[in-house]
């Protein structure tokens, strides 16, 4: 397109250009041809400055002419129009009729237009519009002098090139990003004494001054000093390593490897606890090798898994204990942690992945989130040892547990010694009362305690090393511990008397693990690498009874003469033992191949691989009196497990980068199967002294076998954009066993965006901020039905038939053939900051999750059973916000500290009919949380006006009403690290706070329960006391209170060994540290320890053994 | 425990007492119905395998047990209650039946089973004897004497139960047992005088008296593994005396005296003609009421009076006042109710199927 105008003003300066130059320009052009000029017009009074064509799309543009004997003004026609260039000039300007010749092939839309208007002495100046105006060469711009600078960044470890690095000139718009080898160059800078800044993530930003003389070269590089920040770091994701840059979401990380070394940490959900914004550890008691429970985010699930899965060097690991292949219920013991089977010495890195935005590609099972644990590899160089040593004291922290009441009675006018008299009682005329005695609890009578102060240790050691063609890590460690408990002194005294007692009845909890890890990698060439990684862990674990076979429930339930913790004393229940030993193989082989730069070709495979057995005991005689006469004629179980988890990928990513354009493809397709297998038997009715199956006269035996497989590809592109604008989309199909036959497979979007603004440039400079990015995310994810919803579900059992006993085949439930998994899709957004030169960090992310297709049961006609139909709708939205600073950085002294903080709120929208539940224990109702507790509201009159409140005096109201969370929906920790001397000694806590949430005091509630708490025996309990006293009587009535806390979860005085000496004794290094963990509780709950009465899904609630306190002391050395 | 065999000292008093709620029934019916349907997704599964004879007797068996499970319902339970089916696992809701209509389901599945079972005499006498009760309630009594004829009165087919495997002891005996049930003696006026009659068929044990109560066990059960006959010969014969007191066929008492000479030792004594018709089908049922005592066709035999013989209602179920446990000497819990059958759970069924509108009759 071509415009001609007599006479052109676009913009004062135009005007001004013309009017001042056009005659002495003309005489200039006459006597010196020059090329012509492109310039940009600027939208204030400044003269136009010279243009970079090379940075011009238009100017770009490729051509193919044959231009021969035509006027100016004709080519200058065909050239615009082929370019789709809005040309103005008048035809005086450019001389229009001069005859012009111009045959060129592939020629940019530049060089033609310098071609044909060569020597005519005039500039092309553009404007804003992208419009472009023919002026007469302007003296004027002379006058803006310009040159070009040009040079190289490299980084100054390396002293490689680094590419992607911004140059700005300050002051202008003028900037580019360096190639790959690190290079640059700026044409078209003002002359003059200018500042250019280096940019990028994970650098120290950088500038320099340059004086720039006009038409000339100004060389300047750059040596650019790494500074790692958040969002500078690799993470793994499910498509291979990626920069956090580029993701749309968040992802928590935690370097276990320098954590491990200096805090209280000596399992990996210790590792984990207080140290990400989310994530929630649950310790259920304080013995040593119990269960623990993740979360992260919000719960999403009614009547499936709430916690993360686990992905240990990209295969899949069994984590959780309803995860664990199950064992039977008939043993009635405490799980252990499948989680802690992992040592957290072998560990680089933890990263979590919070959600179903970030969790996509995870697929099926992924919507309550990934934990990515990374093991140590080797690094070339010569054999590095470490070793450490580790040993210490855990006890359960001294409480005063309240005491139990007494009421001495008479009745008919006989006193009684053996039974209490009630105020209940009293009021109903069956006894009177003629005094009251506070006991105190056996737990707080040294003699009778079941508490007691217990070691621990721990050995490892590694070594790592290799060339670059051969790494190798290998390492072993062993760790001991005795739970804190054991059997009373005086009760081992009187047990002693008439038999012998065995240690682990006289400490029945007990922990030892032994670790063994191989971690080798092997280059292939130059293109090719293969990673194998086993690790071994053989676990034993002296357990608990579970429930009412855990004689710290027994502690408070009834009291009776002589037996201070009622029927179930631990004389008996720690004379039944229980062992579980775990001999777990893990191994995965990971081969990656990159025949282009370009593309990568991955293909791992992995077993996760346990065998699992757990004996219980309990001889003849040994426990003679229980509840309900369990063991009394001897008990023998033996349960043995196989499970297997596999799970095998194959994956590519092709990349492609250009200075501006980058391009990142990933495809894949995963396998992950699971089976396990179980053979249980049980014998009673034992012979004296005998421990066997096969000596018992009475033997039971069951076999189950559960297995499940998915299969799931994917497909994800990122795009970045001048290393500052990262689009990513995906999408995930599954299809799995678990899904009900006529659904076939389950789809899994995800979106992000990830907005580095401090390096664009067009952004005005925020003072004191180095990176500023903004990001945002969607993405679903799924979680699978359990095995068996889905089909009908068949069972053998014995009947007898024709007066035999025969297995017999039956049909139990239908199972949903619709079946399809839970779907949860998550929005997030949040951005993230570094300020005051990397001192300060804080990262903001808010989410918003629905989980639709929520599987809730749905009873069926009497006599069909019932259906896991997906009917349920839940929401949740959360904040969090993660800040770490450091105040002081000097070589005496630095102090750094963290803040995590974590919020949500969770809503039960529908439930499709299904029946709700309304519980004390934690239920389902729409309108209410996840997970909420309800209670029948409690009223009462003293009727009969005798100052005592009886159970007839009580009444709990027709409907439960919602009383309060049942999971703590905030939490926030708080970290100090104090360094002193050059950080070579160091002082650092932790403490960790979760609050907004309800628990039960099931310990209070069982001395009610028992009557024998203050409220139902002495007659001085205020009124409203005694109803709430006599409450559990009248129904299902819990003690529902604050279980908001704040724990001093850990505290650390670590010293590095003066290098002198530590070389003296042969050592590359040695660090001691002295290591306390949960030193402190603050909290208005009154029950013992809230933390340790946490919930197992929504339907359990236990009474839990107080978190114990430990100091360990630790000395690594390196050699 | 709603007729007049047994009483209830713990379990289902409401039911004893003649309750009209409509959660008495609850369990029950779901029991019998789950037996239906557990009968219904064991037949795809029987007909895949085996061998053809096998096959054939296994899927026979299984009619025969839905057919059972089914009079169970017609008997016991008042209509208006809809019979589910499932197929291909899914299940398929029922309209509401009236008890005819559930007494032709179960013919249709004893007829099911006769055809496939052709082979096994076993399973052909047991669906011989369930095609016949089916026809005795739907009140085809020549067609019912005719189906149970080829039937030996020795014949004798059982449920059985253990005391060692999990839950499968037997319910009376375990009952018995746990001193929650006693024989009835005749309870509220009308019933039969089961413990006072000292019949040989129903030997009984005292076991305590209290409050004006007595509790009895019947000794048939004292075993709690002792199994409970589902269908026999002697149910074929008194079938065919029934039948043949309806179409004033003398041999009536002959049928009735020769199971008396013939299937209990020593022999009992042979009754006489009592002379009417009324007081002949009284003894018709007591004899049933007696050889088939504690095998579940009590109650239906009382509504067969009401619904076949126009026999009034206070005249065959207990009436007047209630005593709880039958504690004569303690304060009375209140009057019987109406109920003289068992009444299903009409608000539940009602949320498969609105047009449930409850017990149409009672």
């Amino acid at each position: 397109m071509i415009r001609l105008v007599s006479c052109v003003s676009i913009g004062v300066w135009l005007a001004i250009g013309i009017a001042a130059g056009s005659a002495s320009a003309a005489q200039a052009a006459a006597q010196e041809p020059q090329p012509v000029r492109f310039l940009l017009a600027s939208n204030n009074r400044e003269l136009p400055v010279p243009l970079d064509v090379g940075r011009i799309p238009v100017l770009r543009q490729r051509l193919t002419l044959d231009l021969q004997g035509v006027t100016v003004r004709e080519a200058l026609t065909a050239i615009s129009s082929r370019a789709r260039l809005v040309l103005w000039y008048a035809d005086d300007v450019i001389a229009a009729n001069r005859q012009v010749n111009l045959r060129a092939n592939e020629i940019t839309v530049a060089a033609a237009l310098t071609d044909v208007l060569v020597d005519a002495g005039v500039d092309v100046v553009f404007h804003r519009d992208g419009t472009a105006v023919i002026v007469k060469r302007m003296a004027s711009v002379a006058l803006v002098q310009v040159g070009t600078i040009s040079g190289r960044v490299t980084d100054s470890t390396s002293r490689e090139g680094i590419g992607g690095v911004v140059i700005a000139v300050e002051g202008t718009r003028l900037s580019t990003i360096t190639a790959a080898d690190g290079r640059y160059t700026i044409r078209g800078v003002p002359a003059g004494n200018r500042s250019i800044t280096a940019r990028r993530l994970g650098f120290v930003r950088r500038s320099q001054a340059v004086t720039v003389a006009d038409d000339s070269l100004a060389a300047i590089d750059f040596v650019l000093v790494r500074a790692p920040t958040m969002l500078s770091e690799v993470v793994t994701t499910a498509t291979g390593d990626q920069r956090l840059v580029e993701l749309g979401h968040v992802v928590g990380r935690i370097n276990a490897d320098s954590i491990v070394k200096s805090a209280p940490v000596s399992s990996i959900s210790e590792l984990l606890s207080g140290r990400v914004a989310g994530v929630q550890v649950n310790t259920y008691q304080g013995t040593v090798g119990g269960d623990v429970g993740l979360q992260v985010r919000a719960p999403n699930s009614i009547n499936l898994s709430t916690e993360p899965i686990v992905i240990v060097d990209g295969v899949r690991y069994t984590s959780s204990a309803a995860a664990r292949v199950d064992l039977g219920s008939g043993n009635f013991v405490e799980p252990t942690s499948p989680l802690n089977d992992l040592n957290p010495n072998e560990i680089e890195t933890i990263e979590i992945v919070k959600g179903p935005s970030a969790a996509t590609l995870y697929g099926t099972d992924a919507s309550n989130g990934v934990i990515i644990v990374t093991t140590k590899r080797g690094r070339t160089g010569p054999a590095k040892w470490n070793a450490h040593v580790k040993g210490g004291k855990t006890r359960i922290p001294d409480i005063r547990y309240p005491d139990a009441y007494w009421g001495w009675r008479t009745f008919a006018g006989v006193p009684s010694l053996t039974a209490s008299c009630s105020l209940d009682q009293v009021g109903r005329g069956q006894c009177t009362q003629d005094s009251v005695t506070a006991l105190p609890t056996p737990l707080n009578d040294s003699k009778l305690t079941i508490f007691q102060s217990e070691p621990r240790s721990e050995y490892g050691a590694n070594v790592s090393g290799g060339s670059h063609d051969l790494r190798y890590y290998f390492a072993v460690d062993l760790e001991n511990a005795t739970g804190p408990l054991r059997m009373p002194r005086a009760m081992a005294d009187s047990i002693s008397l008439v038999r012998e007692l065995p240690p682990e009845q006289l400490k029945p909890n007990a922990f030892a693990k032994v670790n063994l890890r191989s971690n080798v990698t092997a280059a292939l060439g130059s293109a090719a690498e293969v990673q194998v990684n086993a690790g071994y862990s053989s676990r034993s674990t002296r357990t608990l009874g579970a429930g009412f076979l855990n004689p710290y429930a027994g502690a408070f339930g009834r009291l009776l003469p002589g037996l201070p913790y009622g029927v179930a004393g631990p004389d008996q229940l720690f004379s039944r033992t229980t062992t579980e030993r775990v001999n777990r193989v893990f191994g995965s082989v990971t081969a990656s191949w990159s025949p282009t730069p370009w593309l990568l070709a991955r293909g791992s495979g992995g077993l996760d691989m346990a065998s699992i057995t757990r004996a219980s005991l309990a001889r003849r005689g040994d426990v003679p009196r229980t509840v309900f006469n369990l063991f009394s004629t001897g008990e023998v179980d033996d349960d043995r497990g196989r499970q297997l988890a596999g799970s095998w990928e194959l994956a590519a990513t092709a990349s492609f980068s250009s200075s501006q354009v980058s391009s990142r493809t990933s495809t894949g397709l995963q396998y992950v199967r699971t089976l396990d297998d179980v053979l249980g038997s049980s014998g009673t009715n034992l012979p004296p002294g005998a421990s066997t199956i096969g000596a018992a006269a009475t033997v039971r035996s069951s076999q189950s076998y559960r297995e499940q497989v998915t299969l799931g590809s994917y497909l994800e592109q990122v795009f970045g954009l001048n290393q500052r604008l990262f689009l990513t989309g995906a999408l995930r199909r599954d299809g799995a066993s678990t899904f009900g036959r006529n659904y076939t497979a389950a789809i899994y979007p995800k979106a992000g965006i990830s907005w580095l603004l401090s390096n664009e440039p067009s952004m005005p400079h925020i003072p004191m901020v180095e990176e500023l990015r903004l990001r945002y995310a969607f993405g679903a994810s799924g979680q699978q039905p359990k095995p068996g919803w889905n089909r009908p579900g068949y069972a053998v059992q014995q009947a007898l038939i024709g007066g035999a006993v025969t297995n017999v085949y039956t049909v139990n439930t239908l199972g949903n053939p619709e079946v399809r998994p839970e779907q949860v899709r998550e929005h997030e957004f949040g951005f993230d900051a570094t300020a005051l030169e990397r001192r300060v960090e804080l990262g903001l992310t808010w989410h918003d999750r629905k989980t639709v297709d929520q599987i809730v049961s749905v009873s069926l006609p009497p006599g069909l059973g019932s259906l896991m139909t997906n009917l349920g709708v839940t929401t949740s939205a959360g904040f969090e916000a993660q800040l770490s600073a450091r105040l002081l950085d000097g070589h005496a002294l630095s102090w750094e500290i963290g803040f995590l903080h974590s919020s949500y709120k969770t809503m039960l929208k529908e439930l499709g009919g299904a029946a709700e539940r309304r519980s004390p224990y934690g239920g389902w109702v729409v309108g209410y949380p996840l997970g909420a507790r309800f209670q029948r509201p409690l009223t009462y009159r003293d009727e009969n006006g005798d100052g005592i409140i009886s159970v007839l005096e009580v009444q709990l109201g027709d409907t439960a009403v919602f009383v309060g969370e049942g999971t703590p929906p905030r939490s926030q920790s708080f970290t100090s690290s104090l360094s002193f001397l050059d950080r070579r000694l160091r002082l650092s806590a932790l403490v960790e706070r979760r609050s907004g949430f309800t628990q039960l005091n099931a310990l209070h509630h069982d001395q009610c329960g028992g009557g024998i708490c203050r409220e139902r025996v002495d007659p001085r309990t205020p009124l409203p006391q005694q109803a709430v006293g006599i409450a559990p009587l009248a129904g299902d009535y819990q003690y529902i209170e604050s279980g908001d806390f704040t724990r001093l979860r850990e505290v650390v005085i670590a010293a590095d060994v003066p290098l002198a000496v530590a070389r003296a004794l042969r050592f590359r290094s040695a660090t001691v540290s002295l290591q306390g963990r949960n030193l402190a509780l603050w909290t208005s709950y009154s029950g013992a320890d809230p933390e340790s009465a946490s919930p197992r899904g929504f339907t359990q609630q236990e009474i839990g053994i107080p978190q114990g306190r430990s100091w360990s002391l630790r000395f690594d050395v390196g050699f | 425990m709603l007729a007049d065999e047994l009483f209830d000292y713990a379990y289902l008093p409401g039911l004893d007492q003649r309750e009209t709620n409509s959660t008495a029934g609850e369990t029950p019916y779901t029991r019998w119905m789950e037996v239906r349907r557990a009968a219904t997704l064991a037949l795809p599964e029987l007909l895949s395998h085996g061998s053809e004879a096998t096959k054939r007797e296994y899927v026979g068996e299984m009619f025969a047990v839905r057919g059972y499970a089914t009079l169970g319902l017609a008997e016991g339970f008042c209509p208006g209650f809809p019979l589910h089916e499932v197929v291909a696992f899914k299940p398929v809701f029922g309209t509401a039946l009236s008890t005819d209509q559930v007494f032709d389901r179960a013919l249709a599945d004893f007829d099911s089973a006769l055809t496939f079972a052709r082979d096994s005499t076993r399973i052909v006498n047991l669906a011989r004897i369930g095609r016949a009760r089916s026809l005795l309630g739907i009140g085809r009594y020549a067609d019912a004497a005719q189906a149970g004829a080829l039937v030996p009165s020795k014949f004798s087919s059982s449920a059985e139960y253990s005391l060692t495997l999990r839950g499968q002891a037997n319910p009376l005996g375990y009952a018995w047992q746990t001193y929650s049930v006693s024989v009835g003696n005749r309870e509220g006026g009308s019933g039969l005088d089961f413990a006072a009659a000292s019949d040989p068929r129903l030997t009984l044990q005292l076991l305590f008296s209290e409050f004006g109560a007595s509790y009895y066990t019947a000794d048939k059960y004292a075993d709690p593994s002792a199994p409970i006959v589902i269908a026999s010969g002697i149910e074929a014969r008194l079938i065919e005396a029934e039948a043949a007191l309806k179409a004033g066929d003398p041999t009536w008492l002959s049928i009735l005296n020769d199971l008396r000479a013939t299937q209990i030792s020593p022999a009992m004594a042979a009754l006489n003609d009592p002379g009417s018709d009324p007081a002949r089908v009284d003894l018709v049922f007591r004899e049933r009421a007696f050889w088939l005592f504690g095998t579940g066709h009590r109650l239906g035999d009382m509504r067969r009076l009401i619904r076949r013989y126009a026999r009034p209602v206070e005249s065959v179920f207990p009436t007047g006042i209630y005593y709880l446990g039958g504690f004569t000497q303690l304060p009375p819990a209140g009057e019987y109710g109406p109920a003289t059958s068992i009444p299903f759970p009409s608000e539940i069924e009602k949320q498969y199927n609105p047009a449930i509108a409850g017990c149409t009759s009672n």
